[in-house]
Parts: C-alpha cells; sequence; structure tokens
C-alpha cells in the first residue's frame, strides 16, 4: 500500500506548484523570478519523494523475480534430466542400431 | 469372406495392441503411477504461459510513458521560464529525470523478464519435442533392423519375420508413457514451487502500478496530466496552433497510460489466479474424469505407436 502520509506532503507540494504557477504566469507579478526559484525547489521536492517510492517498489519486483528465478533454475534441471533421458534412449538405439548392422553384415560374410 | 492372410494380419495387430497397452500400464505404474501429461493441463499451460509471457512487458511500459511525460513537462516549463539560467535547468532536469526512469523501466523490464523465462521453461516441460525426438531415433532403428532380417532373409534364404518396426513401436510407446510422466512430476514440482514467488512477485507488480493511478495511489500520471493543464492554461494556450494540436496528444497518451495502468493491475490479479488454477489442474488427486483422461492419453499413446509400426511397415515393406 502507497504510504497515506507520502501521499498527503505530495498532494501539499502539487497544490503548492500550482498556485505558484499560476501567480508567475501573472505578467504584473514584480517577484516572478522568485516564484520560478519557489516553483523549482518543489518540483525538486516532488521528484526526490516520487523516486524513493518509486525505487522501493522496483527493488520489490528484483527481489521476488530472484525467488522465481531459482525455481525455474531447478525446473531447468528437470528439463535437462528429461532431455538426458532422451539423448540415453537416443544412445541405446544407436548401439542396438550399429548391432542390427554388424548382424546384417555377418549374415552377408557367412 | 475374409481370407486367411487378412484374419492373421488382424490377430497380429490385436496381439501387438495388447502387448503394447500391457507396457505401458507397467511403465505407467512403475514409473510412480501419478499421473501423464494430459491434453487439458497442456492447454491450460499454454494459456498461462502465453498470458505471463505477454504481461511481463507492460509494467516497464508504464514507466518508459511517464519517463516520457515528465520530460515533456520539464522542457514546457522551460518554454515558459523568466529565465535562461532555469530555462537551461529545466532542460537538463528532463533529460536526467528521462534517464532515472528509463533506468528504473530497464530494472523493472529485467526482473519481470522472469515471467517469460518461467513461460518458456512451463512450455519447453509440457512440449512433446522430448517424444517426438524419441520417434526420429527409433524410426531409424526400426529400419535398420528390417532392413538387416531382409538382407539375412536373402543371403541364407530363410524367411525370418522382420520384428524391427515391432520393436521401435513398442520402445516408442514405453519411452513417451516414461517420458510424459516424468514431464508431468516436473510440471507438478515447478508450478507448486513458484507459486509463492508468483504472487509476490505480481503482488510487487501492483504496487508499483499502484504508485501511478488508481485508489490509493501517488497520482503519478494524473499529477503530470495536472502540471501539462496549468503550464497550458497559463502560458501554453500563446503559443501556436502545433502546441494545441501537441497538448491534445499528450492528453490521448495520459489517457492511454491510465488504461494501461488499470488493465496491469486487474491481469495481475487474473494472473495470480490463473496460476492457482493451474496448480489446482495439474496437482488435484485423479478423479474419474482426469482418470479417463489419463487411460485416454494411453490410448493416443498406444494408438501413435501402431501408427508409427504401420508407418515403419510402410516404409520397410
Amino acid at each position: 500500500m502507497v504510504n497515506k502520509e507520502i501521499k498527503t506532503v505530495l498532494d501539499d507540494i502539487r497544490s503548492l506548484k500550482k498556485k505558484v504557477q499560476i501567480r508567475k504566469a501573472n505578467a504584473d507579478h514584480p517577484a516572478k523570478k522568485e516564484l520560478e526559484d519557489v516553483y523549482i525547489i518543489l518540483d525538486d521536492l516532488e521528484d526526490d519523494l516520487t523516486f524513493s517510492e518509486l525505487e522501493k517498489k522496483v527493488e520489490n519486483i528484483e527481489r521476488s523475480s530472484k525467488k522465481l528465478k531459482s525455481v525455474i533454475k531447478k525446473a531447468k534441471e528437470k528439463s535437462d534430466d528429461i532431455d538426458d533421458i532422451v539423448r540415453k534412449i537416443d544412445k541405446i538405439t544407436d548401439v542396438l542400431d550399429k548391432i542390427a548392422d554388424i548382424a546384417g553384415k555377418g549374415a552377408s560374410i557367412v | 469372406m475374409i481370407d486367411f492372410v487378412t484374419v492373421n494380419e488382424l490377430k497380429n495387430g490385436i496381439k501387438f495392441k495388447s502387448l503394447l497397452i500391457i507396457l505401458l500400464l507397467l511403465t505407467f505404474c512403475l514409473s510412480g503411477c501419478v499421473g501423464l501429461l494430459t491434453e487439458s493441463q497442456v492447454t491450460e499451460i499454454k494459456k498461462f504461459s502465453s498470458a505471463s509471457n505477454s504481461y511481463s512487458d507492460y509494467p516497464g511500459a508504464v514507466i518508459n510513458s511517464h519517463a516520457d511525460l515528465s520530460f515533456h513537462n520539464q522542457l514546457t516549463n522551460a518554454s515558459s521560464s523568466v529565465d535562461g539560467k532555469n530555462a537551461f535547468g529545466f532542460i537538463e532536469k528532463g533529460i536526467e529525470k528521462h534517464k532515472r526512469l528509463t533506468g528504473l523501466e530497464k530494472r523493472t523490464d529485467n526482473a519481470c523478464g522472469i515471467l517469460r523465462s518461467y513461460s518458456a521453461i512451463l512450455d519447453k516441460l509440457s512440449s512433446d519435442t522430448y517424444t517426438a525426438d524419441t520417434q526420429a531415433s527409433l524410426e531409424k532403428l526400426g529400419s535398420q533392423l528390417d532392413h538387416s532380417i531382409q538382407e539375412y532373409n536373402e543371403i541364407s534364404k530363410s524367411s525370418l519375420t522382420t520384428f524391427g518396426s515391432l520393436i521401435a513401436a513398442t520402445l516408442r510407446g514405453v519411452s513417451s508413457i516414461y517420458i510424459k510422466n516424468r514431464q508431468h512430476k516436473a510440471i507438478k514440482m515447478a508450478v507448486t514451487e513458484a507459486d509463492p514467488a508468483i504472487e509476490e512477485i505480481m503482488n510487487a507488480i501492483t504496487e508499483l502500478l499502484e504508485m501511478y493511478a488508481g485508489e490509493n495511489s501517488l497520482d503519478i500520471i494524473q499529477a503530470e496530466k495536472d502540471d501539462l493543464q496549468t503550464w497550458y492554461e497559463t502560458s501554453g494556450y500563446k503559443q501556436p496552433l502545433s502546441t494545441a494540436i501537441w497538448v491534445a496528444e499528450e492528453l490521448e497518451r495520459i489517457e492511454s497510460v491510465l488504461i494501461l495502468v488499470e488493465k496491469s493491475k486487474n491481469a495481475a490479479v487474473n494472473l495470480q489466479k490463473a496460476h492457482k488454477i493451474l496448480i489446482t489442474k495439474i496437482e488435484k488427486k485423479t478423479d474419474l474424469k482426469d482418470t479417463i483422461e489419463i487411460i485416454e492419453t494411453l490410448v493416443e499413446e498406444v494408438e501413435a505407436a501402431k501408427n508409427f509400426k504401420e508407418k515403419l511397415d510402410k516404409k520397410n515393406s
């Protein structure tokens, strides 16, 4: 769940940003440059809060993906085992194949 | 009237089929009688893996849109700045934010890519390539055996019946049941052990998506929209028509991202549910319906082995 306190702070910052931006747009305002500086500070604050939360969420996804990775590794080993069985069957048939060939050749020599 | 040869062929066919059934049942029971990978299970696995495969791109796409929206908003700030230094600062900040967010997007894509790997291993474990590979080598064996017997018959003027296809077909049936049983065990292990991890990863993705939109969210997308709206209402509207067109495109983009967030959140819930259903489908104790399906799978294997034998017989005749 998203932290309610962070949401409240963010809402306050966003509301202030809006007010500052509207004031700054007033052509007659005497402190337009100062208002823009305040806007930049508020924008940075909003970014810091948002990024720190985003980082946490992405880290959570990374952490949980590692757990799935270990299951996939185990499943891959099982799949390799089955591949190995297929290879063994292949080898057995290859040997039988050769025996049949030798038997055929032996018969022709006899 | 049925002639003698036809009756004999029929008898041989029945004998071969009975022998196969016995051998396959023996293989099935010796390998633990836990189950065979049935058609409906394979269908369920395919459904899940295709859904999770396409899902893995969604969270990254949301962050990517956030990166673009915030970059554009910094550019709008720059365009209406009252100070050159500040204007340049807005552009630099836009680039920096974009970089940070695309970095997070890449990390999310990499982490969610694990869902693609999971789908791939489920697909592999449920595929019939294992039995197809065995069939190819057994086909070669059957032909070689029959060829050698024919050669022997020609030289020694004997009339030994060729049995290569019979051996190959029997081996095909037995190995196929054994492999399908191993596949079933492997899939059962994979889905059961993966479930807590799937639940955790989907919850983590949902938490990330909840940052963007929805109830109790940080409303990141809505905040970008508000910034754009305030900028347009206070300064942007003085710009030429091209700016209005651009803003309209941005609004459409915002709407699409909001839809994507909602759909991704719902899909995350459904994907978790689908995985639970998959477990039930693979793990549950066999009832009559499942038993019938397992028998059907056995029958299919018998038929496949019989067809394989006939194919070899035709090839060798």
